[in-house]
């Protein structure tokens, strides 16, 4: 990213590319629609090019992208809903309209939150770090003044009793 | 990837350049102040000062609130520039502290209004102070707004409302510093509800104005 701030256009179609990669399963998640995410995608990346002189490479860089995605993610869902807002669908196309499999899991961590919060402290603020704020486990331990390796077992933990808890109560 | 998404990528990073200096946030406050502090000086002398200045200056109740307010301004315009970034820089504790110094000028003024003898005169004016605020808080909204927009806010409506906020906190302390009155109805009614509703102003304003 430093290379690409200094405009180096190999390394900035670098970072869009791998930024491409990484979000693309976070806005999938969170989109009904599945033809709508290249259209998200692109509008997250036109906004990370339009921000870019917001960041200056001195602090951690995914918790930056992160807050672009879900604001342009919310923006995109705030559009939709609005426009939708007074359509009405017939009855009879009711079965017609739900294109996703009902058995599909959906995890977010929004969606699990509650159960996130019951976790013991530390391993609730790793988990909302990492998974939620878009920080890496470094990036993670140095924020809560523990070493890397500490953070990754508690977060190993910690998804040992999220599958626990959700296979019994999901 | 899909193609639309490479070629989007491709012009991406032939239109890069060296990105231009971040602007810290101290700095962005600080140029913000300096316009802002100009304008209000020059209409300030036109206007003047209030003439028993020396006199209220020595009392506990008005410096107190006059402090209150100036920290205010700061505060929430430091905030209104940090909530100007996409990820609030990653300091989301500074963004509580405009919240603490409200609470206490909240109490501040409650406690004047508790302690104001029942035969405070009130002054034969009142729209007009709002008018007055408005004047003052004119050119630092306008200033703060067209900071702002070169930005990247996440938080539209939020910023807009503290961006809104610290204009007219300015306003309102520019006016209590010519405007001699001392009755503290009066300045709940036509300063610091002005000054409250200026906020919510900005809050339904933000996200067209601070749209990126």
């Amino acid at each position: 990213m430093q290379a690409a701030l200094a405009g180096d256009k190999r390394a900035y179609a670098s970072v869009l590319e791998g930024i491409s990669r990484l979000v693309r399963p976070y806005i999938a998640r969170r989109l009904f629609i599945k033809s709508e995410v290249d259209d998200v995608l692109q509008e997250i990346l036109l906004s990370i090019h339009k921000a870019r002189h917001t960041y200056d490479g001195q602090r951690p860089f995914l918790p930056w992208v992160y807050a672009i995605v879900r604001f342009r993610l919310s923006d995109h869902l705030r559009a939709h809903y609005g426009e939708h807002l007074h359509e009405q669908a017939p009855l009879e196309e009711a079965e017609n309209i739900a294109a996703q499999d009902v058995t599909e899991e959906g995890l977010t961590y929004e969606s699990i939150k509650g159960v996130v919060e019951a976790l013991p402290e530390k391993q609730a603020n790793i988990l909302k770090l990492m998974h939620n704020d878009g920080y890496t486990a470094k990036e993670t331990a140095a924020k809560l003044g523990m070493n890397e390796s500490a953070v990754k077992v508690a977060a190993h933990r910690a998804y040992k009793v999220l599958r626990e808890k959700l296979r019994h109560d999901p | 990837m899909t193609h639309d998404l490479n070629h989007l990528i491709a012009s991406l990073a032939e239109d890069v350049k060296p990105a231009r200096p971040q602007a810290t946030p101290v700095k962005l406050l600080l140029r913000w102040l300096a316009l802002s502090l100009a304008y209000v000086l020059v209409v300030l002398a036109f206007g003047g000062l209030r003439q028993d200045i020396a006199i209220v200056w020595a009392s506990v109740e008005f410096t107190g609130e006059v402090m209150l307010l100036a920290a205010m301004v700061l505060a929430s315009g430091y905030t209104a520039v940090l909530l100007s970034y996409p990820d609030q820089l990653q300091r989301k504790g500074v963004l509580y502290v405009p919240v603490l110094l409200f609470a206490a000028f909240v109490l501040w003024v409650g406690a004047a209004l508790l302690n104001e003898p029942a035969n405070t005169p009130l002054p034969p004016h009142g729209i007009e102070c709002l008018l007055c605020i408005c004047m003052y808080s004119l050119v630092p909204v306008v200033v703060m707004v067209l900071l702002l927009r070169k930005q990247a806010t996440t938080h539209p409506v939020l910023t807009g409302a503290i961006s809104f906020l610290t204009a007219f906190s300015l306003g309102c302390l520019a006016l209590r510093l010519s405007e001699d009155t001392n009755s503290i109805h009066h300045l709940i009614t036509w300063h610091y509800a002005p000054m409250a509703g200026a906020a919510l102003i900005g809050m339904l304003l933000g996200r067209r104005l601070l749209r990126w």
